[in-house]
């Protein structure tokens, strides 16, 4: 039997947070395999949290920024993706391929491409597995 | 009602007047927002798009949202000021409101109202009740409510007959019976044989043929028959001790009784002979009426308890006197008026003439005289058609009308006059008798003579049936005499006034383009087959032709009134029919209005209270229009100053932060709408399986007061320390985000101002939004999300932390770096609003008090700023260059360049024409510099902002004319009072807090942050901690994803809270 995905959006409270209330009031559907988690900007997503997540199962990562020059704090996006870089090389060390982590950015009102981005995530994580740090057993 | 009182009404809402009411709002005064249309104007979704590409709507968004937010602002919409009056205290405005006919302030906007409305607009997707606006202000619905339609206007009964057609088309007959029966009795009966005036007044006329208003009424009276259900009627709202007579047991004594009985008095009806019904039961004969239909629908008004004493004729034997003496208090005749009139020829009193009425009656009554073989009938009423078949039906093998005029002007039913046809009956028209012929007493013939059609006399002869009227004047009049004796008994005037709602508007304009239909045909049993028998002849609609002739209906009155909508709402309560224009009273100060003020007000009103630039026409830029509102808001503030109002503090926080884990799990079924009510339920029961959760319930709508007053109980009652609530707010904060709306805001404004609970001990979910992003999926897929979502919440609720409350006041002192017109105008402007200012240039521009020569305005200005000056309520320093500025909000320090004062110390600080690039920051503001947040596109948009904040850049727009009055000065004194006013009276709970033994002083965090929020404190490099400034923390959280160590945090959403999170949705 194939495996559901575990799929974790880190979705910023701004843009990507508007995106994901909009598919709300458009009824867009969600992936079933994306958990979101709201944060209060891209930039407070770091790479313990991101760690935390592979270690307890995920099987992809994607963090939902607003674009750089819309970022209501200034910095969200850079940190974030500095943040992101630097666990990157930590997942290297574990094994990890660089795909099951992803950072997009989004307009306010891009409820359409956070849907898709999600439903395209969510299959290429597909095509990659099942995370070999937790195995094909769902369990550690 | 006492008169509420407003520092400034703001007429209009577009982005301008927006800014205003909020920086006025936030500055300390009572705003009235008033808008002419259903929404706040600035939620128009086509604005324009901002060089970073973000929608400007979205920019907007919170600006609109903290207006509908604040406290100090009330908003009415669909409203018009009609007059403005010079009061003693002031100003009183009078304000005229449409009704949405939904409580915009209960609407919980689940959409079940427009889901059920059965009126759908032709030729759009539009419904009777729609939705104004997915995120404006209101968010809301809309009730379509045009004047009453026609056929409703003609039924002497005033049955409302788009309502119970609408409820047809949609398949609910029994909703459509009820309908019926909130005005009027004898369903069954009226759709039979009612003459229905509403026919001939149906707007389908004038397109192809009206309604078959009349068979639609029938239909669903014998839908009931077939499908009974019971019906415990609805209770009187107050039961009379009074008794009641009626005299006559017809239809007008029935619908009085009828009306009598659901006022809640006792009512007898008193009918002289041995059956009941009147000329129902006599007259009307069973082929048309079966006696059948009669019963059931006295027996039914019987079971509502209205006492019928047949036999007993009163006058004679038993006068009306006697009745008094009884007890009863109020005595109704309703006998009718069934008289013939005499024809006046010749052989009337022949054996084998009868008047027609007493004709019918006796053979209702059972007897069947001999009436030979040949029969003519003289008239063209229904009588006479009623008369003519009932001959047939006793055996006559020929029977003729005369009449003496055409088919065109025979008053009779015209259905009627084709099934007698259709049975043989032979119409002759211009003919009329001379006289009767007979033999030993006998009928033997009638001389007739053949007419030409004249003028038809005035007096023109009606239908006879019932005398003077038909069935459904009848029991039109009584309902009125019924209601009469109501007010006689209650003390009433004798006629009361309805309150006419005349906000409605006309009927939409009929489509000629409508394509042609015609009604159905109705069923009727074979000639054969009916003829020699008073079985019914009409069979009534099926299922099928009822909703198909119901949907012809063209909806005049777009409302149709069925009240669907009220149902699916009951438990919200936010629909509202009778919604009655209001006028209502305000007094004010000053008012604010971008577009020019109506003549009418501008006569009553004082210059110096009316703040209107008007002259800069439309098509301002974002910024212009943000600059604009600020500076209309500036000069009113500083026109106001003397009275600041105090934003109205939490009276009880009933729960205050607690230790301790206690869980309160609340889920909002948005009104059943948010998702499977089922899964809600198991959700809920889910959760009340967790060790710590002592309360767990689905609430029907959580941003109603109820629902907040459901939680603020559960909470005191059960002591619980920690509360979740799944519905659709997304967080506690008080921070405004792009996403938030309507009923978010509301939501958490009934938790937590009006019921005064605590935000730190709620974690809140967005559940209704999962729902709806998961409406594709099995509900065994949901229900597991939502579980593990809930799970998710209950967990984190747990690691809840006490959220900071409020900061003190600030020093009321700005700094103005910068001698330009706009800095002059700003350092009056913050003066005139009570703050110390003062007034820094590097040079000396004002020494030769004329720096721009001839221009009038900057002239007074300058003779202005020397007056302040002089008087010392303004300190001006030239000539001081600055070495260092460093701080926070409410605390800057600057330095200058070897002069006496060396430093200063300012809450706030304002430049005016100075290279930002060149200021010196120090100390904490060190490695910020300005770059931030000055660039287009922010959610929160604000031209002013330097990224600091507390410092703030003048902002002057290219060749604009409101420049030369200095308007941006004034704007960018508002938005600093604003500021300082509103970062007093903010709780900020989204700060990040360092713990001191973790911190290595890395200055990482320093680094990081995008708002200067952070200061390393220690005097030796050992000794070095970064220090949190909460004053500036927006609380973001970059300074703890760039922490090494761990030590920085935020206080909303920990790190620990987020771990749990990832942990219990990866389970």
């Amino acid at each position: 039997m194939k495996h559901k995905m575990k799929v974790l959006a880190f979705l910023c409270n701004w843009a990507p947070w508007s995106c994901y209330t909009g598919m709300g009031d458009l009824e867009i559907p969600i992936p079933g395999e994306v958990n979101v988690i709201r944060v209060m900007c891209a930039g407070r997503v770091n790479t313990a949290l991101l760690l935390k997540a592979f270690e307890k199962g995920a099987d992809g990562v994607l963090i939902a920024g607003c674009r750089i020059d819309n970022c209501q704090n200034g910095t969200g996006p850079e940190v974030a993706l500095k943040n992101i870089d630097h666990t990157y090389e930590i997942l290297n060390l574990l094994g990890l391929k660089k795909e099951r982590l992803q950072f997009k950015y989004y307009l306010a009102h891009e409820s359409e491409k956070l849907s898709s981005d999600l439903h395209e995530f969510v299959e290429r994580i597909g095509e990659l597995g099942k995370s070999p740090i937790v195995g094909d057993q769902g369990n550690v | 009602m006492t008169t509420e009182s407003y520092g400034a009404l703001i007429i209009g809402s577009k982005i301008e007047s927006l800014k205003a009411a909020y920086d006025l709002a936030t500055i300390g005064h009572r705003v009235l927002l008033i808008e002419e249309e259903e929404k706040l104007q600035a939620s128009l979704e086509d604005t324009e798009i901002l060089p970073s590409g973000a929608r400007s709507w979205y920019a907007i968004h919170p600006l609109l949202m903290a207006v509908r937010n604040h406290p100090l602002v009330d908003i009415v919409t669909l409203s018009v000021v009609d007059e403005i009056r010079h009061s003693k205290e002031g100003f009183s405005a009078f304000i005229r409101n449409k009704p949405y006919y939904i409580d915009t302030e209960l609407c919980c906007f689940c959409g079940r109202c427009r889901e059920i409305c059965p009126v759908e607009l032709p030729g759009s997707l539009k419904k009777a009740v729609d939705c104004i606006s997915e995120k404006g202000i209101p968010r809301t619905f809309f009730i379509d409510k045009r004047k009453n339609p026609p056929c409703q206007n003609a039924c002497p009964l005033g049955i409302n007959i788009q309502g119970y057609l609408a409820l047809i088309a949609s398949g609910k007959f029994r909703e459509a019976l009820d309908l019926i029966r909130e005005s009027a009795p004898l369903t069954g009966i009226l759709g039979r044989i009612c003459h229905h005036p509403c026919e001939s007044q149906c707007r389908r006329n004038e397109i192809d043929e009206p309604l078959a208003i009349c068979s639609s009424k029938r239909f669903v009276a014998d839908y009931e028959l077939e499908n009974p259900y019971h019906d415990s009627g609805t209770e009187p709202k107050e039961r009379y001790k009074e008794r009641i007579a009626i005299i006559g047991s017809g239809p007008a004594g029935l619908t009085a009784a009828w009306e009598l009985i659901r006022l809640g008095y006792r009512v007898t009806i008193f009918e002289t002979l041995p059956v009941v019904g009147g000329m129902l039961r006599t007259v009307i004969a069973g082929y048309r009426l079966p006696q059948s239909i009669l019963d059931n629908e006295i027996n039914a008004l019987e079971k509502m308890g209205i006492e019928i004493i047949a036999n007993c004729p009163i006058g004679k034997n038993k006068g009306i006197g006697s009745l008094f003496d009884e007890g009863f208090k109020a005595i109704l005749i309703a006998t009718g008026a069934d008289v013939n009139k005499k024809l006046g020829l010749g052989g009337e009193d022949l054996a084998g003439v009868y008047d027609s009425i007493p004709f019918l009656k006796r053979i209702n009554l059972g007897e069947r005289p001999s009436i030979g073989k040949r029969a003519v009938v003289i008239g063209g009423g229904n009588a006479a058609l009623e008369s003519a078949r009932t001959l047939l039906r006793l055996g006559a093998d020929e029977v003729n009308i005369l009449y003496r005029r055409t088919s065109e002007e025979m008053p009779g039913d015209k259905n009627e006059l084709l099934l007698t046809m259709e049975e043989g009956i032979k119409i002759n028209y211009l003919v009329t008798p001379i006289r009767f012929l007979g033999k030993d007493n006998q009928l033997t013939g009638v001389k007739c003579t053949h007419m030409d059609l004249g003028e038809i006399e005035p007096d023109g002869r009606g239908d006879v049936v019932t005398g003077s009227a038909t069935v459904v004047e009848a029991m039109g009049a009584a309902k009125k005499a019924a209601l009469s004796i109501h007010r006689y008994l209650r003390g009433k005037p004798w006629r009361e006034i309805e309150d006419q709602d005349e906000t409605r508007g006309d009927y939409e304009p009929l489509d000629f383009n409508t394509p042609r239909s015609f009604r159905p045909l109705m069923p009727v049993r074979g000639i054969k087959e009916r003829k020699d028998n008073f079985g019914e002849v009409e069979l009534g609609y099926t299922k099928e032709q009822a909703i198909k002739e119901a949907k012809r209906c063209l909806q005049c009155g777009i409302c149709s009134e069925c009240k669907q909508c009220e149902i699916v709402c009951q438990n919200v309560g936010a629909v509202n029919h009778s919604g009655i224009k209001k006028h209502t009273e305000y007094r004010f100060r000053v008012v604010v209005s971008p577009r020019p003020l109506a003549e009418k007000f501008v006569s009553v009103l004082p210059e110096e209270r009316i703040f209107c630039e008007s002259e800069f026409g439309e098509g301002r830029r974002l910024e212009e229009s943000l600059l604009l509102g600020a500076a209309l808001a500036g000069k009113a503030a500083a026109f106001l100053t003397s009275q600041m109002e105090v934003i109205p503090k939490d009276s009880k926080k009933l729960s205050s932060f607690k230790e301790g884990v206690k869980s309160g799990l609340f889920i909002c079924s948005c009104n059943e709408s948010s998702g499977n009510l089922e899964v809600m339920k198991e959700l809920a029961k889910f959760g009340a399986g967790f060790d710590e959760v002592a309360h767990s319930e689905v609430l029907p709508s959580a941003c109603h007061p109820d629902g907040a007053r459901i939680v603020a109980d559960a909470i005191e009652g059960k002591e619980i320390t920690r509360v979740v609530l799944a519905a659709c707010s997304c967080c506690t904060l008080d921070m405004i985000c792009t996403a938030c709306n309507d009923q978010r805001l509301r939501c958490k404004g009934n938790l937590f101002n009006k019921q005064g609970l605590d935000p730190s001990i709620f974690e809140m979910i967005n559940l209704k939004n999962f729902m709806a992003t998961r409406r594709n999926m099995d509900l065994q897929g949901v229900l597991e999300g939502g579980k593990n979502m809930i799970e998710c919440a209950l967990s984190r609720v747990k690691f809840q932390e006490k959220l900071p409350g409020e900061y003190g006041a600030l020093a009321k002192t700005v700094a103005v770096i910068g001698v330009t017109l706009e800095g002059l105008t700003a350092g009056i402007d913050l003066e005139k609003m009570g703050y110390h200012v003062y007034l820094i240039d590097e040079r000396d521009p004002l020494l030769d008090k004329n720096i721009s020569g001839e221009d009038k305005f900057y002239a007074s200005i300058i003779e202005d700023i020397w007056e302040r000056i002089n008087s010392g309520s303004i300190v001006y320093l030239p000539g001081l260059q600055m070495k260092a500025l460093e701080g926070y909000l409410g605390n800057f320090r600057i330095e200058f360049l070897g002069a006496d004062q060396s430093h200063l110390r300012v809450s706030a600080i304002l430049f005016s024409g100075v290279e930002l690039e060149k200021v010196p920051l120090t100390g904490n503001l060190l490695r910020k510099g300005f770059a931030r947040r000055t660039l287009p596109g922010f959610h929160s948009f604000s031209p002013w902002s330097t990224g600091i904040p507390g410092i703030f850049k003048m902002m002057v727009p290219q060749e604009n004319s409101f420049n030369k009055k200095g308007l941006p000065g004034t704007a960018a004194a508002a938005e600093v009072v604003a500021l300082l006013r509103k970062s007093e009276i903010r709780a900020k709970n989204i700060v990040s807090q360092v713990d001191q033994d973790r911190c290595r002083g890395c200055g990482h965090c320093l680094e990081a942050c995008p708002f200067a929020a952070i200061e390393m404190v220690g005097d030796t490099i050992e000794d070095r901690k970064s220090s949190i400034i909460e004053m500036h923390c927006q609380g973001c959280g970059t300074c703890l994803s760039v922490c090494p160590t761990g030590a920085v945090d935020t206080i909303y959403k920990t790190e620990k809270q987020i771990e749990e999170l990832i942990e219990v949705m990866l389970r």
